[in-house]
């Protein structure tokens, strides 16, 4: 039997669409639903003073949003990061409201973060909302609802924590230094780039990623043909959905992914935009029981 | 022992290790290195956040504090395993990991 409770919400019979997110919410405990918490949905809202908010400026609202199992962190990912994510594992369209001028209201919804993890009273679901304050907009507010199942499910609890790197200062083939974290099996790798394909450019930040399982190549990607579309994504004349989310780029491993408990899995860039800041955002299954 | 510098981006500065005895890190008092004025955050198995009000982190470090386990047996193993991130609130933050292994197990057949 399913069961879905608010988490952050105003009282029922208002007119504000969600709990008041003027300041970072501190960590807090999503109280035991049931057998499973399957996933949360998000939304957030933010009025438009002065002069018009684009999307992608919104979007820096929460950085980041964090949920943890006890000591382990799960969810770890700024809004627009959430959104991709929601975009890429469900493959549901998240709801977009961009202000186009001084006055009215910015809104991002329908955001699914994956969890499917069983609840546990010694591991409780931890939850935080570090707000960034972005420039013309006020009176936040923010939704959030716990959906939960009497029984367990098949699929694997989700671990996507967000990486910040700052590419190499030549182009060319950079080896990450870090490799992903040993704690199941990876679905999908997600970047976060600033300089993608536009009209008039053709190389982008990561134009290339390769895979190593102990130093040898097990997977490549070329970023024009392999990034898998998370919108409708026109890269001359974008919609504001395309504007969101164009910027991430997700590599997919397919429906069995990489092992990173065994072995040791790297990775390295072909850097074609040098210098820039990316996050990387490794989508991984855990199988291992102490993650 | 490994001087590492860690700034603005995370730094993975032990892989997982299942045979880890013990694992240090210290940064460096600003009396020796005089630009240690920042704060070092770290977390086993996933990448921190470099705020102080966050809760994704295991611990957090100012000039000359250091994070670790003393364990009692050589042989014991330490309850982290998993990679070991930093991230700082500074760049260029220069900070010493120290990392001690127990020894594999080999099995011998007769």
């Amino acid at each position: 039997m399913t069961r879905i409770s608010k988490v952050w919400d105003a009282a029922d019979g208002s007119a504000t669409p969600g709990r008041v997110f003027t300041a970072s919410i501190a960590q807090e405990v999503i109280p035991a639903l049931g057998k499973r918490l399957d996933f949360l949905k998000l939304g957030v809202k933010g009025a438009v003073s002065t002069a018009a908010v684009v999307i992608e400026t919104f979007a820096g609202l929460i950085s980041p949003f964090t949920l943890r199992k006890g000591a382990a962190n799960r969810i770890v990912l700024a809004l627009d990061e959430l959104c991709a994510l929601s975009q890429y594992y469900y493959q549901n369209h998240i709801a977009i409201g961009e202000n186009t001028d001084n006055t009215g209201n910015d809104f991002l919804g329908d955001i699914r973060i994956p969890i499917n993890d069983d609840f546990d009273p010694a591991n409780q679901f931890l939850v935080q909302a570090d707000r960034v304050a972005q420039t013309n907009i006020a009176t936040e507010t923010v939704s959030m609802t716990a959906y939960a199942d009497s029984v367990s499910g098949d699929k694997k609890p989700i671990h996507a924590v967000r990486i910040q790197h700052t590419t190499a200062g030549a182009a060319g083939i950079e080896q990450m230094q870090s490799r992903i974290p040993a704690v199941g099996m990876l679905r999908a790798l997600i970047l976060k780039v600033p300089n993608g394909f536009a009209d008039g450019n053709i190389d982008t930040s990561i134009q290339r990623l390769k895979i190593y399982d102990d130093m040898q190549l097990i997977a490549e990607f070329n970023d024009l043909g392999d990034a898998e579309s998370m919108a409708q994504i026109d890269y001359v004349t974008p919609s504001p959905t395309a504007d969101l989310l164009r910027q991430f780029r997700v590599f997919n491993f397919g429906d069995v992914g990489i092992d990173t408990t065994k072995g040791t899995i790297s990775y390295a860039f072909d850097v074609q935009d040098v210098s820039d800041a990316i996050v990387i955002i490794p989508v991984i299954e855990i199988t291992v029981a102490s993650a | 022992m490994a001087n590492r510098i860690i700034g603005l981006d995370h730094e993975q500065v032990a892989p997982r290790n299942p045979n880890r005895h013990s694992i240090s890190v210290q940064l460096i008092p600003s009396s020796i290195v005089a630009g240690n004025t920042g704060l070092i955050f770290g977390k086993f198995g996933s990448a921190p956040v470099a705020n102080i009000n966050s809760n994704a982190n295991d611990f957090v470090l100012n000039a000359g504090a250091a994070d670790g386990a003393n364990l009692y047996e050589t042989t014991d193993k330490a309850y982290d395993t998993q990679e070991l991130w930093l991230i700082s609130d500074t760049a260029g933050q220069i900070v010493n990991v120290v990392e001690r292994s127990v020894p594999k197990t080999v099995v011998v057949t007769p």
